[in-house]
């Protein structure tokens, strides 16, 4: 059910548990997944999103509200007045506050951001995740995701054998 | 995911491709759901890694306009060593003409003066031009720099350094003081940045002694080598000492010395050795100038101590290479900018075209597109009617072989099982023409050439 507003082109997002979002065009489109779907002519009625319920899918959209690059009405960071770093040094800002969420929610906009293919969300979302795995040892990787180590020993030899050059 | 059983695997492979290479191959030993994952989505593409030996780039003797190219057909079909398309866009601030010829090779990326350029993806990254090098001291009037790429694609598959070490090449009149100091304050460039910087490396261990007596115990060698293993760059400094820099964790130095055997000795002359990353780390070939097929392989243990691996004459498994097919296995391609011509374009078409001739030739006559890089073309032992004058070209990344010249060809001496391999030509017909007398061709570097297939270099450098 596209509608239009004031001018511009206006997406219904709908979560599973029933709720309906209406948001600009050009902000659901921050979603490469939506950006395909509207592009396709997919998007006359309402777009259902899937396993995103709608606390997180209205995370999701104030995140695209903020980042869509427009010289509009929608967010506070959209002026010409203000220069691209200050603008990018704002968005750090807000991003920082935006992630301070427990794990369980930082996971399940993972999925959201992974789904719906944005970029910036998911680079977001997935930071401590990828800092951990960086900079720390098996046992402390196992340890941040729940998770045992189900290898045999001789399997867990054959794995180091595998990608030898890595563990050098 | 534990506490997440919900992620699905897109999810979980979408964050994990954000890894470096090395943490996604962490994260297949973590449990059998990310191995899944991993395998799964093919997020761990070793095959487009530098794990593999694709060719040997060459610089010649006298030859300073273009880098030639050796290779198997197959890697010579994917990988042009033809550099000129770098030339187009040279940072303004340069004031000399851009040339396609090679400084420095690290894991697949290839340094050149105005540039650094990727020849598998044929992308490349300009270089802002270095900042002036201090003096390491006030009465040194002559300093030769050597600049070093550091490329790690395991760590950071898009991210490359640079480094300016100053080495002290001419000995003049000047008072003693110590070499190398103990901080040494390099420029060092690093791609993340875009810019050059000063960084202060502080020396662990002594000093190598002191200039001007250090210049005095230099040994010939190949005009600069290095080597990068484990996050430390090897440079062998001013002919005499090795230098290892941690890049990646405390910024400090070690001097390391040679083997003792190498260090010097009036009756051994002009020994020469060559520094080099092999199978298990660094490495180190010398040949003994008194028997000039006599080849010695050293390893650096984790003591920084030189190991002998390999002391053997090799004369008595040189080939005759009277009886060397002309074709081998391996393919020259061959690059002629000549400053002189006009028609450079037309010079390298022709060139190309006869590489592409020789090529199909080569397949043609050994009849087959696969080659055992082990067991093909093995020389038998011959009264060796070439000489027995070998050079070094390097080490296999990967196995026990040392590269060699014997005459002009280029051999594989697999060192662990005293076997030599014929490759190929080694010279250019047209260096041969333009140079009749022999010993002035002659390779001046080599670089062993790993290629590698992802990554994004930053288009535009400040």
């Amino acid at each position: 059910m596209a509608t239009r507003e004031a001018g511009k082109k206006m997406i219904m997002l709908k979560s599973p548990d029933g709720m309906e979002f209406e948001v600009e065009e050009a902000v659901a489109m921050e979603s490469q997944t939506i950006r395909k779907m509207i592009e396709d002519d997919c998007a006359d009625t309402a777009i259902l999103i899937p396993n995103i319920n709608s606390k997180i899918l209205s995370r999701v959209i104030e995140y695209c509200n903020k980042h869509v690059p427009t010289t509009g009405a929608t967010g506070a960071a959209a002026s010409d007045t203000v220069a691209p770093a200050a603008l990018a040094e704002d968005l750090k800002i807000w991003d920082a506050e935006f992630i301070k969420v427990n794990r369980a929610t930082r996971f399940d906009l993972i999925q959201a951001a992974s789904y719906l293919n944005i970029k910036g969300l998911l680079d977001l979302t997935s930071q401590t995740t990828i800092d951990t795995i960086s900079d720390n040892s098996l046992e402390e990787i196992r340890s941040f995701l729940s998770t045992k180590n189900d290898y045999l020993p001789e399997e867990e030899q054959t794995i180091r054998r595998e990608n030898q050059w890595a563990f050098q | 995911m534990g506490q997440a059983p919900s992620l699905p695997d897109d999810a979980v492979a979408d964050v994990l491709r954000r890894l470096a290479p090395r943490d996604v191959a962490a994260c297949r030993r973590v449990c059998k759901t990310l191995r899944r994952v991993v395998d799964g989505h093919r997020l761990l593409r070793a095959d487009l890694l530098p794990l593999k030996l694709g060719g040997i780039f060459l610089n010649f003797f006298q030859l300073r306009s273009a880098t030639q190219f050796l290779s198997r057909p197959t890697t010579g079909a994917a990988v042009s060593g033809r550099l000129g398309y770098t030339l187009d866009a040279c940072h303004p601030d340069y004031d000399f003409q851009p040339v396609p010829y090679v400084l420095d090779h690290c894991n697949g990326l290839l340094l050149l003066r105005h540039c650094v350029v990727n020849p598998a993806t044929q992308q490349w990254a300009p270089l802002p031009p270095a900042p002036d090098l201090p003096k390491p001291a006030p009465s040194i009037k002559h300093v030769y720099k050597s600049r070093y790429l550091v490329f790690d694609p395991m760590l950071s598959p898009n991210h490359f350094d640079l480094l300016i070490m100053p080495e002290i090449s001419f000995m003049e009149e000047c008072e003693e003081f110590e070499w190398p100091p103990s901080t040494l304050i390099l420029p060092v460039f690093s791609s993340k940045i875009g810019s050059w910087e000063k960084r202060t490396f502080y020396r662990d261990g002594g000093a190598a002694g002191t200039v001007p007596g250090l210049v005095g115990v230099r040994l010939d060698c190949n005009e600069r080598q290095s080597a990068y293993w484990r996050g430390s760059l090897y440079i062998s400094c001013d002919n005499c000492f090795i230098l290892r820099i941690s890049l990646l964790s405390d910024n400090s130095y070690r001097v390391i010395r040679l083997p003792t055997r190498l260090s010097l000795d009036d009756s051994q002359g002009d020994q020469q050795f060559y520094l080099g990353k092999s199978t298990k780390g660094i490495y180190c070939a010398s040949r003994v100038t008194s028997r000039r097929s006599h080849l010695q392989v050293w390893f650096l243990n984790d003591l920084n101590e030189w190991v002998l691996k390999h002391d053997k004459d090799i004369f008595p498994v040189l080939p005759n290479l009277d009886y060397v097919n002309p074709y081998g296995p391996w393919i020259l391609q061959q690059f002629d900018y000549d400053e002189h011509s006009d028609e450079d374009d037309s010079v390298v078409e022709d060139n190309r075209e006869a590489v592409e001739k020789e090529k199909f030739e080569a397949i043609v006559k050994q009849g087959k597109f696969e080659w055992d890089s082990d067991n093909d073309n093995v020389l038998e032992p011959g009264s060796s009617c070439g000489g027995t004058d070998t050079c070094f070209l390097g080490f296999h990344p990967f196995k026990d072989v040392v590269f060699v010249t014997l005459w002009d060809r280029v051999l594989a001496y697999h060192w662990s099982s005293s076997k030599l391999q014929d490759l190929g030509k080694l010279f250019p017909e047209f260096y041969v023409d333009r140079h009749h007398i022999y010993w002035h061709t002659q390779v001046e570097v080599s670089f062993l050439y790993t290629p590698y297939w992802l990554g994004e270099l930053p288009e535009k450098l400040n």
